[in-house]
């Protein structure tokens, strides 16, 4: 049952999803979309490309648009909508339009439209610039109708939206059409002549009513070294007055030097194991991380994984908005902790006195607060590797296990490391191989529906792998010795398993892990198991190691 | 020698400079001084059918009568609701200067309302004014439902806005956001989707601020009507986006609906062209007034083609000037037929696009005799596309003559307003600019045709303050019906009217010296000027401004006005002393000069300047009299080639010992102690000159003094002093002098007095 599945799509995929309700998983490949089984057996493809397109021509493509020629359709974005049974396909034809699927059957179109114009441009052209989606909700303030909506961060693309951030339709709703954007908000617009901050996003999720987006991009003026940042963003926010920004660092200090990783590549929200939460936010051990790899300007591949506790987000959030709301400027009348990004304009944010509850009651922001705002470098969220390496890192997943955090590190290699993430000793202590190195790992690592197995996507495969391979260790001091958090030693069994393949494994000195549970241990338990009169009552052979 | 002379008149002066006390005093001023909680007269509508101006200000909508603002004023108050105020002040603005309902949008709506819009304290806000269908309505009244006035008015008070109301739509040029980052051209109102420009697109619009909004028909279709926007921008030059600024005209199509599937309810018809009023300068760097401040449209018969007047002034700080330029629709015209501009990034240079340019044209209307394209919706893709990326024109346009008509760069005002107004003269049509500035006064300017009409000389004829304090004239507007002039500030509003003829003086020369079209000498007297007047008692000459050829058959009559208009004086001078002879004109753009005829002599010397003797503005300073200096001085006003003579002044300079002699007549009397004080403190002053400015009044209390004496003592010699200062250097401790001046009249009373003089001793 363990025995690795995998499926190989005839282009290169580009995004990889899950239904967290069957399991299923979608892969968003260039010309085309594949339905696959827990087991990555296929059940159901659709194909999206190639046909005759022009990136300046306004679709539906006709005779009229001259120079149209078969173009391939990378995926975009690929989304779930478990609510109503549709998957959310964008592509680079025609604009970046989407369509909607039917989940069970993705060769059954829901919607489809390229006649709706630019209004419903979603993704981009550009194979180079990175899409993110979420789903959400809009409440209509006229007939207080909660739409479906899901929020879009896109990088610039000379040929499609202009729109850093959209809200789109996912439903029809009065004269307004599916996936047209909602929200006409100045706050996040770049000027579509000027291209200077180069976005690029890697991650999005929501948290407790709000929305966050993960990217890097370049600070807007002539230094062009990348920044990361996260943004954060309220649900039903109809005007993005919520819009923040503030910066992540992922930064080693040495003797010699300090080195920054400044790009995020990707990320991943979990709630750590307790024996790292109880080290990182001691104070709510419930409290959600983000895990984020980063890599550096210099081309070493050299790599790190970062972790942000998502209150200390929060909080360095609340702190800047909160500066600037109170008014607090420097000796020369500018903010003390944000600016104004995407805004040529020299404005005089933050100079008005305001009582501290406005943070509270405007905690979506106002029409007349100032927004959007970005923190200023000295108050980034600083933070040291918990991991470096010299493989550029290219993905990441986490998972939790007998109370300790393991992360899987996809590389632009195609391994796959495993770390476990102690706060005394972070320790990289298996690699997945991958045969037929064929690109790098795809940033979306996916755990199956009982996290056993991951999910990892290199090029146009994709394999179903244990998250553990305990049974490889034959002997007590080898299964230990790697402090593998899946992995102990089971005495009964005298094998090397995950606790909860161990029978009785809850019992004490049943399921032996880590280094200070010394194998010897292990000697009174196999005397008493060389008792004659009771090994003969159980009817079970002695173990080859046992032979007297 | 008169041409010697007219050469050196000032031409850049207004001729007139009444202040605003004599504009009030002359009855040619009224003012509404202003609401005492309220500001901001900016947003002016005229009414000359209900003979009405409406004006909107600070939390207010005021109604004043054409005929006179004082007369049953009407008020509507709008004030903001608390809790938007308070709002606006957490975002940090001025509660008392920003925190307001400024009313930015005072359009008439149908016959019997206005619409009218407001900043709405950083909150925009519209609703419609019941104002009734005819004058006898006393109907003023503030509609019960408010919209939104989003896309209509600016939230930021501070910030211009341009709008018009046609058909029912709305027109507006305006910010449409809270940060003031946001600005476009809308259409609202109207049963149609709301239509603006590309949002976020600098090339569009680069941080614009509208002027005016105006309907220009094409051709008798109405299909082909345009709207036309006047505005500036930021130029962009390259990556950096400079603080250059350019004036820009815009061109929309009235039945523009927005394209179908891109440019979804944006303009697809929006063009720009640069406006250019320069200056050439010697090293071919030409001299630019790119601040667009104001737009005035002079109708025609043809409403296709009106002329077009914009008043710029110059971006820098150091150099300030102002300029009128005129631009022509055929101009217009052909410049969004020319070339597109075009550039392949932000790092290349500006190009005209030279490739094929999609069908129908770009900017094109729509029409239903265009087979196929009826609609902005049915235009083609690529013509849309083309639409986005090429708003602008390569061309400038140019104004007419390639040169402005009005140059002012001497002066510590800049223009802010305009209107024109074209007068039926005598010898042709001209049109009288009307120039508000920052400073509170009225320029009237006529634009007179030298030679040819393609060679003008903009004659400045009146400078008037309208304002009680220096303050821009914000709103200007003119009624051709009442023949006033209607101004709008911050603190107030005024009234003027447009022609003042009485102001020009009692004679024939003097009328037509003041060069105004408005007027004419009418046989009695400067008057308004009438085409069906007989033609015989007409005398006016606006290009030439010459009273010889106009007055010269009056010159009997002119005479007789001229003795009684000509000053005919006689002073009195001690040898060696000093004498000031004045002589100031009401013309300022008149120079004065003078001529001196000595005693018994034909033959008139023209007075030059020397050491001894200062020609100023105001007079003839004579530093140290001579006995030769003694004779008759004429003192002339030459303006325009035309002189004319002020003043007759007969001096007679009494020689020094002569001064002797007559002092030791009077010795002073010591049994009056009154009289010996009196006589020091006379005596005192002579030792110790006063100031200049002073003079007239020691004069004056000395003359008085010596009339009171005169009825005391009979036998004391008769006498009155007038300009005249000396320092005495007589030895003579006891002695005193005096200046004498008389009329005729006066001159044979002294004789008298000195033959008398003998017979006491």
């Amino acid at each position: 049952d363990d025995a690795q599945k995998q499926f190989s799509s005839p282009t290169i995929i580009n995004n990889v999803v899950q239904d967290p309700q069957t399991g299923r998983i979608y892969l968003g490949a260039v010309n085309g979309i594949f339905q696959l089984n827990h087991n990555l057996q296929e059940e159901s493809r659709a194909d999206t490309g190639p046909k005759k397109d022009n990136p300046q021509c306004t679709p539906p493509i006709t005779a009229k648009c001259t120079d149209a020629k078969e173009m391939d359709n990378f995926n975009k974005l690929l989304l779930v909508n478990s609510a109503n049974g549709t998957l959310i396909v964008c592509g680079s034809l025609f604009r970046g339009i989407c369509s909607l699927v039917n989940l069970n059957s993705v060769n059954k179109p829901v919607y489809y439209s390229d006649t709706k114009g630019e209004k419903t441009w979603v993704a981009s052209t550009e194979e180079s610039v990175t899409v993110v989606g979420v789903i959400s909700y809009f409440k209509d303030t006229t007939t207080n109708a909660n739409l479906s909506v899901f929020l879009v961060g896109k990088g610039y693309g000379s040929s499609d939206s202009s729109k850093l951030i959209s809200t789109r339709l996912l439903q029809e709703h009065g004269e307004m059409d599916v996936f047209e954007n909602m929200v006409e908000a100045s706050t996040v617009q770049t000027s579509s002549f000027v291209h200077r901050y180069l976005h690029d996003f890697r991650y999005t999720f929501k948290d407790n009513g709000y929305i966050y987006f993960l990217f890097s991009r370049s600070p807007g003026t002539s230094d062009s070294r990348r920044i990361t940042f996260i943004a954060r963003l309220c649900e039903n926010d109809h005007h993005y007055y919520s819009y923040t920004e503030l910066q992540l660092n992922c930064t080693v200090n040495t003797e010699q030097q300090e080195n920054t990783f400044n790009k995020v590549q990707a990320a991943y929200l979990a709630k750590p194991g307790k024996v790292l939460a109880q080290n990182i936010v001691p104070s709510n051990l419930n409290d959600k991380v983000l895990f984020g790899v980063f890599s550096a300007d210099e081309a070493d591949g050299r790599s790190a994984l970062c972790m942000y506790p998502l209150s200390s987000i929060n909080a360095r959030f609340e702190e800047v908005i909160e500066s600037c709301y109170t008014g607090e400027v420097l000796e020369d009348d500018k903010p003390k902790t944000v600016y104004s990004p995407y805004n040529s304009k020299n404005e005089a944010i933050c100079r008005t006195k305001r009582d501290k509850n406005m943070v509270k009651a405007y905690i979506c922001g106002a029409e007349f607060l100032p927004s959007p705002l970005a923190s200023k470098p000295e108050y980034a969220l600083a933070v040291k590797p918990i991991y470096t390496g010299n493989d550029m890192l290219t993905a990441v997943a986490v998972a939790v296990e007998n109370e300790h955090t393991v992360a899987f590190l996809g590389t632009s290699g195609a391994d796959v490391l495993k770390v476990h993430l102690d706060p005394n000793h972070t320790d990289f202590y298996n690699r997945i191989p991958e045969e037929h190195t064929e690109g790098a790992v795809n940033k979306n690592l996916l755990f199956d529906t009982g996290l056993d197995h991951l999910y990892i996507t290199t090029g146009r495969k994709i394999s179903k792998v244990p998250v553990q391979v305990c049974g490889q260790k034959n002997d007590c001091r080898s299964c230990l010795v790697q402090r593998d958090p899946y992995c102990g030693w089971c005495v009964r069994e005298g094998r090397c398993t995950r606790k909860k393949n161990c029978h009785k494994g809850e019992g004490e000195n049943v399921w032996l892990w880590g280094p200070d549970q010394a194998c010897k241990i292990l000697e009174p338990i196999k005397i008493q198991a060389c008792i004659p009169d009771q090994t003969p009552s159980n009817g079970t052979t002695t173990p080859p190691s046992g032979g007297l | 020698e008169r041409g010697t002379v007219a050469q050196r008149s000032k031409s850049n002066v207004p001729r007139l400079k009444p202040s605003y006390k004599e504009m009030l005093e002359s009855n040619n001023l009224l003012t509404f001084n202003g609401l005492a909680n309220s500001s901001a007269y900016h947003t002016f509508l005229l009414d000359e059918e209900r003979g009405r101006l409406f004006v909107g200000a600070k939390d207010h909508v005021l109604s004043f009568n054409l005929v006179d603002i004082n007369m049953d004023q009407q008020l509507i108050s709008w004030p903001s609701s608390p809790s938007r105020r308070d709002e606006c002040k957490w975002a940090g603005k001025d509660v008392q200067k920003e925190c307001a309902n400024f009313i930015k949008v005072l359009q008439p709506f149908n016959q019997t309302h206005l619409y009218a819009c407001g900043t709405g304290a950083f909150h925009p806000v519209c609703a419609h004014v019941e104002v009734g269908k005819r004058s006898e309505d006393n109907t003023f009244r503030l509609g019960s439902s408010f919209e939104n006035g989003r896309g209509k008015s600016p939230y930021d008070p501070k910030l211009q806005t341009a709008s018009m109301l046609i058909d029912g739509e709305l027109y507006a040029g305006t910010s449409a956001d809270f940060m003031g980052r946001d600005f476009a051209i809308f259409r609202t109102l109207g049963k149609h989707h709301p239509i603006r420009t590309e949002q976020h697109d600098s090339r569009w619009l680069n941080d614009p601020r509208f002027v005016s909004v105006h309907l220009i028909p094409e051709s008798d279709n109405a299909e082909d009507d345009k709207i036309y926007l006047f505005f500036r921008e930021n130029a962009i030059d390259g990556e950096q986006i400079s603080k250059a600024t350019h004036a820009r005209i815009g061109q929309l199509c009235k039945n523009d609906f927005g394209g179908h599937r891109s440019l979804v309810n944006k303009w697809t018809t929006f063009l720009k062209a640069r406006l250019v009023c320069s200056v050439p300068g010697l090293n071919g760097i030409d001299t630019h007034f790119d601040e667009l401040q104001d737009v005035f449209l002079m109708s025609s018969k043809d409403p296709k083609n009106p002329i077009i007047y914009a008043v710029f002034t110059t971006s820098s700080n150091i150099f300030k000037g102002s300029a009128v330029c005129m631009y022509s629709m055929a101009d217009i015209r052909r410049v969004f037929l020319g070339p597109y501009a075009h550039r392949d990034g932000p790092n290349y240079q500006w190009v005209p696009f030279l490739n094929r340019v999609p069908y129908p044209r770009p900017g094109t209307c729509p029409s239903k005799t265009f087979d196929g394209f009826e609609s902005t919706k049915d235009f083609p893709d690529d013509v849309i596309t083309f639409a986005r990326s090429h708003p602008a024109m390569y061309n400038p346009v140019f104004p007419i003559n390639n040169h402005p008509i009005i140059i002012k760069t001497d002066v510590d005002y800049q223009f802010t307003q305009i209107v024109v107004d074209r007068v039926e003269a005598e010898d042709g049509q001209y049109d009288v600019m009307f120039i508000g500035t920052d400073m509170g006064t009225v320029l009237k300017v006529v634009s007179i045709p030298r030679g040819t009409w393609h060679d003008l000389e903009e004659v400045l004829l009146e400078e008037m303050t309208v304002f009680r304090e220096p303050t821009a004239i914000t709103a200007m507007e003119l009624s051709t019906k009442q023949q006033q002039l209607y101004l709008g500030s911050a603190i107030g509003v005024s009234q003027m009217p447009l022609h003042r003829c009485d102001v020009y003086g009692k004679a024939c020369a003097e009328c037509c010296l003041a060069r105004d079209p408005y007027c004419a000498w009418d046989g009695s007297q400067c008057s308004r000027y009438f085409p069906t007047a007989k033609r015989r008692t007409r005398r006016q000459d606006i290009r030439n401004g010459d009273p010889l050829t106009q007055c010269s058959d009056l010159q009997h009559h002119d005479e007789a006005d001229g003795e009684a208009g000509l000053l005919d004086k006689t002073v009195y001078g001690v040898e060696n002393s000093s004498s000031f002879l004045e002589c100031s004109p009401k013309s300022q753009r008149a120079l004065i000069y003078w001529q001196f005829q000595r005693h018994g002599e034909d033959h008139k010397l023209e007075i030059k300047s020397d050491e001894r003797v200062l020609g100023t503005e105001q007079g003839l300073l004579i530093r140290s009299l001579h006995q030769k200096d003694s004779g008759v001085y004429y003192c002339h006003a030459v303006e325009h080639g035309f002189i004319q003579t002020l003043l007759r002044l007969t001096l007679n300079v009494i020689p020094a010992e002569h001064l002797d002699d007559l002092l030791h007549r009077d010795p002073p009397d010591t049994n009056d102690p009154a009289n010996g004080k009196m006589w020091y403190r006379d005596f005192l002053s002579l030792i110790n000159p006063p100031s200049p400015n002073s003079v007239d009044q020691l004069c004056e209390q000395v003359w008085k003094r010596e009339r009171k004496q005169r009825r005391q003592k009979a036998n004391l010699l008769h006498a009155s002093q007038s300009h005249t200062s000396q320092i005495l250097h007589s030895s003579q401790s006891h002695a005193k002098w005096k200046l004498l001046q008389e009329n005729k009249k006066g001159r044979n009373r002294r004789t008298h007095e000195m033959q008398r003089a003998p017979r006491s001793v």
